[in-house]
């Protein structure tokens, strides 16, 4: 179904766009005021320019901004991607070891806006100046407008402190250590909740607007009068005829917003010590851990990129008059 | 005979928050088994209106305010009631103007009829998409086998309407309203489409309820003719005699625009309107509807609405002219 030549095509640029990244992404730190050394410095306790001097030769400082840029450039292409200052081990490995609890929260925070923003979008249609609509559009813009780290506090003061049913933070229970593989995953899931959900209001009023209006142009299209020429019940007439053709501007939304989600994670994160990328893109920051930094860029722009392309391919399968013919 | 189709004093009302105007108003229609009739018009008449509410799909926010229409004898739908959803699609099925938009652009052609058939005669995926190769055989598409599988903006127009009237004929409906079926099509198209349909009917003995603002297209295929005019009916009558002698002065204007080539004309031939525009369905005149653009229009027109008259068998107009008293 997914044409061969397209996702050729859509890897060859990708590639180019990962490397304007790389480049983009080293010189705007480079311009950053802040050094490492200074930072590394200042925890020993201060040290003389000498030391200084000695440490920003021992890291490469003092070279040309030219050739650092090379050093990076052909380093990552190998697959190296530095040693952060800060956590003392190579970045891949500390961006290998936090990137599952980060895909995890955001793909979990996507499917819970996608799903019930398109719900809430779709239901509204049905009747646009019902009660109902008006609240799920009242609703949508609260979620919407309410900053996500509020509402992840609010969450925890009403649903782990006052009403302790779910845990306040982090990712695993420590006294659940050796629970096996089910134990874990209900334990993890358990934790994920009030996470993913404080992550997915802000993007849920968006699908649910999308959806609703994208819907309600969709039934009054000529092909939705078809189906209910065709004597086919309402349900089929609304959620196959009408619902498949709505899905499509919801899609491309998905897939646009990945980044921007990966960005609202930072705040999450941080709010339910959830121990992801984002807090580490945080810490970094803070450290003024260039490589690290550098690293989390590179990967957020690589699961952007990735997550574009899976739009694409769901796209095409979806709607058949794309590429089809290409 | 009992009609197939009856419908009688039929209105159709639009509410907005302020007032209520109707869009159709006492309107009687009998149609019968096999025949052809074709209703005409210009935009705005009533038409498409008339054909939605047959199938009980008129447009929120209109609805039937008055009348009744009843199939085989059962009413289907009167004031505030609508049968029509178990008849609609499997006893009438209906086609639309534009095939480049009526067909759903994400399900191929296959699956478009074959749901038609799953849903009203329970048949399985398999054999329905068998039957579906049949029915695009059957109305002229070649490689149906192909063409099953493939989706609506693969295909012409023209193949693209032909697949809609394919669709409507799933479940040999005994009525069939096409709406305008060649209006967004080439001429020549136009033709074969309209050839179509009558080669449909002679097969299946299907009514055919055919709308269109196109006189040459009565000309071609219709039994009968209803022209209608602001929501109303004007006149009725078997084609050829409503043709060749209009009774009502819209329907001869309407005949005055058809162009004919002359073969002996020295200058370039003028296109014949119709002078003024149709009154708007909120603000339409006490008299006939008609009086200000029509030419022999007097004080009576104006002031009162005339009912139709029945000016011979089969036949009646709703114009002062024709009623007896004038005649005589």
């Amino acid at each position: 179904m997914v044409p061969v030549s397209a996702l050729a095509r859509n890897l060859l640029t990708s590639i180019v766009t990962v490397l304007a990244v790389i480049v983009f992404n080293f010189t705007l730190i480079h311009l950053a005021p802040g050094d490492p050394v200074t930072v590394m410095v200042g925890e020993m306790g201060g040290g003389d320019p000498e030391l200084i001097t000695r440490l920003q030769q021992q890291y490469g400082l003092d070279r040309p901004f030219a050739e650092q840029l090379f050093t990076y450039v052909l380093s990552v292409l190998t697959g190296d991607l530095g040693f952060s200052f800060y956590y003392n081990m190579p970045v891949l490995d500390l961006i290998l070891q936090r990137l599952p609890a980060t895909l995890l929260l955001v793909v979990s925070a996507l499917c819970l806006a996608i799903v019930i923003g398109t719900a809430l979008g779709v239901v509204a249609a049905q009747r646009p100046r019902g009660i109902l609509s008006h609240l799920i559009t009242v609703i949508s813009i609260a979620g919407f407008s309410a900053p996500v780290f509020w509402v992840g506090i609010v969450l925890i003061i009403g649903l782990a402190s006052a009403l302790p049913i779910f845990p306040t933070s982090g990712m695993r229970d420590v006294t659940n250590i050796g629970a096996g593989i089910w134990g874990d995953t209900v334990d993890v899931a358990y934790h994920l909740v009030l996470p993913a959900f404080t992550l997915a209001t802000v993007y849920l009023a968006q699908y649910s607007r999308l959806a609703r209006s994208s819907m309600l142009e969709v039934l009054s299209a000529d092909y939705v009068r078809t189906a209910r020429a065709k004597g086919l019940p309402e349900r089929l007439v609304v959620y196959k005829h009408a619902l498949r053709n709505a899905v499509l501007p919801v899609v491309t939304i998905a897939g646009l917003q990945f980044g921007q989600v990966v960005a609202g994670a930072v705040l999450v994160e941080t709010v339910f010590a959830w121990p992801g990328l984002g807090r580490l893109a945080y810490e970094s920051i803070l450290r003024r851990d260039s490589p690290t930094m550098l690293g989390i860029l590179l990967f957020s722009a690589v699961i952007v990129i990735v997550a574009n392309i899976v739009t694409d391919m769901v796209y095409r399968m979806i709607d058949p008059r794309i590429g089809a013919r290409a | 005979m009992q009609p197939l189709l009856s419908i009688k004093d039929l209105r159709i009302s639009f509410r907005s928050r302020t007032s209520q105007f109707a869009v159709l108003e006492d309107f009687d229609l009998d149609l019968q088994k096999g025949e052809t009739v074709c209703l005409v018009g210009e935009s705005g008449s009533g038409k498409t209106m008339t054909g939605l509410a047959l199938m009980g799909l008129v447009p929120s926010p209109g609805f039937i305010s008055n009348g009744a229409i009843s199939f085989e004898g059962r009413e289907m739908i009167a004031a505030g009631r609508n049968r029509a959803a178990e008849i609609r699609g499997k006893n009438i099925a209906m086609i639309f103007q534009e095939p480049m938009t009526a067909l759903n652009p994400v399900f191929t052609i296959g699956e478009q009829i074959a749901e038609m058939l799953r849903y009203h005669e329970g048949l399985g995926r398999k054999a329905a998409i068998e039957r579906a190769v049949e029915l695009l055989r059957a109305v002229g598409i070649p490689e149906p086998e192909q063409r099953v599988h493939e989706y609506p903006h693969q295909i012409s127009g023209g193949m693209r309407q032909r697949a809609m009237i394919a669709v409507a004929l799933a479940c040999s409906p005994q009525i069939l309203i096409a709406d305008e079926p060649t209006t967004a099509l080439d001429v020549t198209v136009q033709a074969q489409i309209l050839d179509l349909l009558e080669e449909v009917q002679e097969r299946l003995g299907t009514t055919i309820l055919l709308i269109t603002h196109d006189m040459g297209v009565v000309a071609d295929v219709a039994d009968r003719v209803v022209v209608m005019y602001c929501g109303r009916k004007i006149e009725e009558g078997p084609a050829a005699e409503v043709l060749a002698d209009p009774r009502h002065p819209y329907t001869s204007a309407l005949l005055a625009c058809i162009p004919r080539p002359d073969p002996e004309a020295t200058t370039r031939m003028k296109l014949l309107d119709i002078p003024g525009i149709v009154p708007a369905a909120s603000a339409r005149p006490a008299g006939c509807a008609y009086a200000a653009r029509c030419a022999f229009a007097f004080d009576k027109c104006r002031a009162e609405r005339p009912p139709l008259f029945e000016v011979a068998e089969g036949r009646s107009a709703a114009c002062w002219l024709a009623s007896k008293e004038h005649s005589q």
